[in-house]
């Protein structure tokens, strides 16, 4: 049977040579022991910085905040941390993803321990340092994972633009904001004229042709901060924020006038677009975002019965066709 | 002559422990009450010449004890000993008439200096 | 309710001693560390389902304002004694403020600063009143980092019913606040069950010394 006993000298080489950053300092941040992960990432020999001011060694580490964390420990006789989440790194170290890794240094993780002497008292402080690049990188690339699938459920296919049920959320927040807040927002739902036309004699591939030019000619007229989506088939709206109901009417009239005076080009063939508009203004009557959405919508189908290709604002005289 | 001792925490085990650590053949006739509101009831009926007072207790804590004793003008001689062991703390009781401070967990030779120097045995 | 992992009323007793003089020592180091006076009161100690565990953070927190939850891991340095578990602190977001206000951040935090804070707060609480904890009963505790559960949330938002693989767990919360401050924080010690019964062999030790 093999008798194992480790030695100090065994335990001291393991320190020396373990794939992981092991550094101690006193309370002045004297190094008073570096092992060979430190000074191979370094590039500082460990003759040379036994005994060394930890700064003076390192003039880019964060000084006071470090020394601040060094100090707990030894105030608090307890564990401290430090997280790449917050500080990718504190030593400048170079890092095996030179390729690949996207990131300047090798991003860190440090625990900071107490060293206590017979009287519980701390005298040193140990430091590990982790390379935790990998981490990083795949942190990273699964946060671009999640944004992009975010954005993917708020956005329709098709056009680009807000799908409905991310359109609803924000009309939703923009509404209860005014009613919080105050100022106001008016609401533009359009729908295309003749759509089933387009489709049944152009073919469906021409349809989405028709549906994405209107889109990028919503994104041409609205504003960054104007909220345009794909309500339903051929039915969009979009939010104004902070704007009444004449200023949206102007814009509202500007991408009407655009819209039926440059036919949409497809496979050779121009196919005349014209839209049907109505608009509501926040008011009282509209006590919920879904009343102010009925009510634009109304005014859209008064467009739609009194000859197409206008644009109506709620409330209208209906008498009027 | 013995003395009317009262002890007064919220826990029986940190009762336990300042019993145990009192010193040996001390004529003491030993209350004990398991919040501030029992406490001051003990010290108006007599039971609390002398105090070992709880800080952080359920009903009434150690301050409010201190404060109506002082309000009260009973002449109890109170020691504090409490797990809260900012110095802050300790100025508090002071200040509101207290005798001493022992930290907890007690220790038994602390709090016989403390009854030694103040000339209590 | 599982019979063998209840707390006895003696043993009760006993861990609530230890932990009101461990909250003592970890209250000092925190008023050290922001260098204000703080308010402590007594601690709770009670068993809790992991079904119930939402409801009850949302009952300790006190409100259904947002808040900040930070974690950290906890286990025996000693060799196999067993006893381990996570540490959750909750801060209200109007506290957050005031800490920031009092540890004279200049700038308005920004998420990575505030974070940061939200750790180096818990390791502070944590390694204080926890080492203070196991002293008393004659074990050393190693930490891991802490780690952010989740910023800006509701209370019972901190876990998902469905991640919690324990039945029951021991739930020993301590409460911190400021004096004329509106910072309060909650520190809620959770254990689960077979380090429960480690724990209760130590609290029998200690109890057997006074008897």
């Amino acid at each position: 049977m093999f008798e194992f006993t480790p030695t100090k000298e065994l335990l001291g080489f393991i320190v020396d040579r373990i794939n992981v950053g092991v550094f101690i300092v006193d309370k002045d941040c004297k190094v008073l022991l570096w092992n060979q992960y430190m000074a191979n990432h370094s590039y500082k020999k460990q003759e040379l910085v036994y005994g060394q001011d930890l700064f003076t060694l390192f003039p880019d580490l964060p000084q006071k905040w470090f020394r601040k964390k060094i100090a707990s420990v030894f105030m608090l006789k307890s564990f401290a941390f430090t997280s790449w989440e917050q500080r990718p790194y504190l030593f400048k170290f170079p890092h095996n993803r030179p390729i690949t890794g996207g990131v300047e240094y090798m991003n860190q993780d440090l625990t900071l321990m107490p060293v206590k002497n017979d009287e519980g008292e701390v005298v040193a402080v140990s430091i590990t340092l982790l390379d935790v690049t990998d981490v990083s990188v795949y942190q990273t690339m699964l946060k671009e994972a999640m944004s992009k699938l975010e954005l993917a459920s708020q956005t329709d296919g098709l056009t680009g633009l807000n799908n409905r049920a991310h359109w609803e959320k924000r009309l939703l927040e923009e509404y209860n904001r005014v009613q919080r807040y105050g100022s106001t927002l008016t609401l533009i739902m359009l729908d295309l004229d003749h759509f089933k036309a387009v489709n049944d004699t152009h073919g469906h591939l021409a349809g989405d042709a028709v549906l994405r030019d209107v889109s990028n000619k919503l994104n041409e007229t609205f504003r960054e901060s104007d909220i345009a989506g794909r309500y339903g088939g051929e039915e969009f709206g979009v939010v104004l924020p902070a704007t009444d109901l004449q200023g949206a009417m102007i814009v509202a009239e500007r991408l009407r006038q655009q819209i039926c005076a440059a036919p949409i080009h497809y496979d050779g063939v121009d196919i005349p677009v014209s839209i049907s508009v109505g608009l509501s203004e926040y008011n009282p009557d509209a006590d919920t975002h879904e009343k102010l959405i009925a009510q634009a919508d109304e005014a859209l189908y008064q467009s739609k019965h009194s000859g197409r290709n206008k644009c109506t604002s709620y409330p209208f005289d209906s008498s009027v066709t | 002559m013995t003395i009317p001792l009262l002890i007064c925490d919220d826990s029986a085990m940190a009762r336990k422990q300042v019993k145990r650590s009192l010193p040996d053949h001390w004529e003491v006739d030993i209350t004990f009450a398991t919040n501030g509101v029992e406490g001051v009831d003990a010290i108006r009926s007599g039971k609390g010449e002398m105090v070992f007072l709880d800080l952080t207790m359920p009903e009434l804590d150690g301050y409010g004890v201190l404060k109506s004793v002082q309000d009260e003008g009973h002449k109890s001689i109170i020691i504090v000993i409490s797990a809260d062991i900012q110095p802050e703390a300790r100025e508090r009781v002071m200040n509101l008439g207290a005798l001493d401070f022992i930290k907890k967990p007690v220790d038994s030779k602390k709090l016989q200096d403390v009854l030694k120097n103040y000339g209590l045995l | 309710m599982n019979d063998t992992v209840v707390l006895s009323n003696d043993q009760t007793d006993c861990l609530q001693e230890i932990v009101n003089v461990a909250m003592g020592q970890a209250g000092d180091s925190l008023a050290r560390f922001l260098e204000v006076f703080i308010n402590l009161s007594v601690p709770r100690i009670r068993l809790v389902e992991a079904e119930d565990l939402p409801q009850t953070l949302t009952e300790m927190v006190g409100h259904s304002g947002l808040i900040s939850a930070v974690r950290q891991g906890f286990y025996t340095a000693d060799d196999g004694n067993g006893l381990r578990g996570e540490a959750i602190v909750l801060f209200g977001d109007t506290s957050f403020k005031e800490l920031a206000d009092i540890l004279a951040y200049e700038d308005d935090l920004d998420a990575q600063a505030e974070s940061e804070l939200l750790l180096d707060v818990t390791n502070v609480l944590n390694g204080a009143c926890l080492s203070g904890i196991a002293e008393q009963i004659g074990t050393e505790l190693a930490f891991t980092p802490p780690s952010v559960l989740g910023q800006h949330i509701a209370a019972k938002e901190v876990v998902t019913k469905d991640n919690l693989l324990w039945m029951q767990a021991l739930l020993v919360e301590i409460n911190y606040s400021l004096e004329n401050r509106s910072f309060n924080c909650n520190l809620m010690m959770l254990m689960p069950e077979d380090a429960i019964e480690v724990l209760k062999f130590a609290l029998d030790k200690l109890l057997e010394d006074f008897d």
